[in-house]
């Protein structure tokens, strides 16, 4: 890592973040508190690694490697965030959906910022 | 909420069309959560309607008379600003109508229909923001006690 089989990893674990929103959306509390403490986790060791991996990578300009090093720091402070939120839901009885309702639109962010970075990447490795 | 017109002296007391607007969408948002779909599509009709009705009443009534008076325009108070986001918000409310009637429960659809409530959500909340700061307060410094009841006598909706 980096190689071409980053930008799959990247979609499949976003595409298993969103199954566990669509469980916290249909207020499956115990089915997605269980999911994002899994999920978080493994986004959390596969951030790390990524991020250990890009500093020995040979970018072809500082810039760049720059540019996805922060966005990387960003999206684990993101999941530390998130860790956080899920702590909080999980102990609720019967759901709040105000806080749900923040806390997806919180990950709605999260969403962006790794969009951006799969984009940028992309852009990058192509040049 | 029933009647308003005793509760409307300002143009700035349409900040709680506003806060209904949101309300609703909210209230829609949960029904959704609940899979209660019969009800979401109910409290979105009442939402698009209410919706139309406000933005026209603001499009007749409120820019004409904002258009004449202010002058010159603060930045960030144009009228194609308010009109080009009113576009938009009917835009979505459309969308949004068609999109929550075919949204299977079990796919991804519902997280992504959520995706996109967040950026109509914060549209509204930009755009209430503009109304307020310009449209609705500047109108309040300018038009007589009269010309106001008279103006808002145009915002009374009978369901809301």
């Amino acid at each position: 890592m980096p190689d071409k089989y980053y930008l799959k990893n990247c979609k499949d674990l976003l595409i298993g973040f969103e199954k566990i929103q669509l469980k916290m959306l249909q207020l499956d509390l115990k089915g997605a508190s269980e999911g994002f403490f899994t999920q978080l986790e493994e986004m959390r060791q596969f951030f790390t690694e990524v991020k250990a991996d890009f500093a020995n990578h040979p970018f072809k300009s500082d810039r760049d490697k720059t540019l996805l090093t922060k966005q990387i720091e960003r999206l684990l402070i993101f999941l530390k965030e998130m860790d956080l939120h899920i702590t909080g839901f999980q102990s609720k009885v019967t759901p709040d959906e105000n806080e749900i309702l923040f806390i997806f639109e919180r990950q709605h962010l999260f969403k962006n910022i790794y969009r951006k970075h799969l984009t940028d990447y992309s852009a990058i490795i192509e040049k | 909420m029933g009647n308003q017109s005793d509760t409307y002296q300002n143009i700035t007391h349409l900040n709680r069309q506003h806060k209904k607007i949101f309300d609703l969408f909210v209230t829609h948002q949960k029904y959704l959560m609940h899979g209660e779909i019969d009800k979401a599509s109910d409290t979105l009709l009442e939402l698009k309607r209410f919706i139309e009705f406000h933005l026209e009443a603001e499009d007749n009534i409120l820019l004409p008379l904002y258009k004449k008076h202010v002058s010159p325009v603060p930045a960030g108070g144009a009228v194609e600003f308010f009109i080009h986001e009113h576009n938009k918000i009917n835009r979505y409310m459309d969308e949004f109508y068609r999109r929550s009637i075919d949204t299977s429960a079990d796919s991804l659809d519902l997280v992504h229909l959520f995706d996109d409530y967040y950026k109509f959500k914060h549209l509204l909340d930009h755009h209430h923001t503009r109304e307020d700061t310009f449209l609705f307060r500047l109108l309040d410094r300018i038009l007589t006690e009269d010309k106001k009841k008279e103006v808002l006598a145009h915002f009374i909706f009978n369901n809301i």
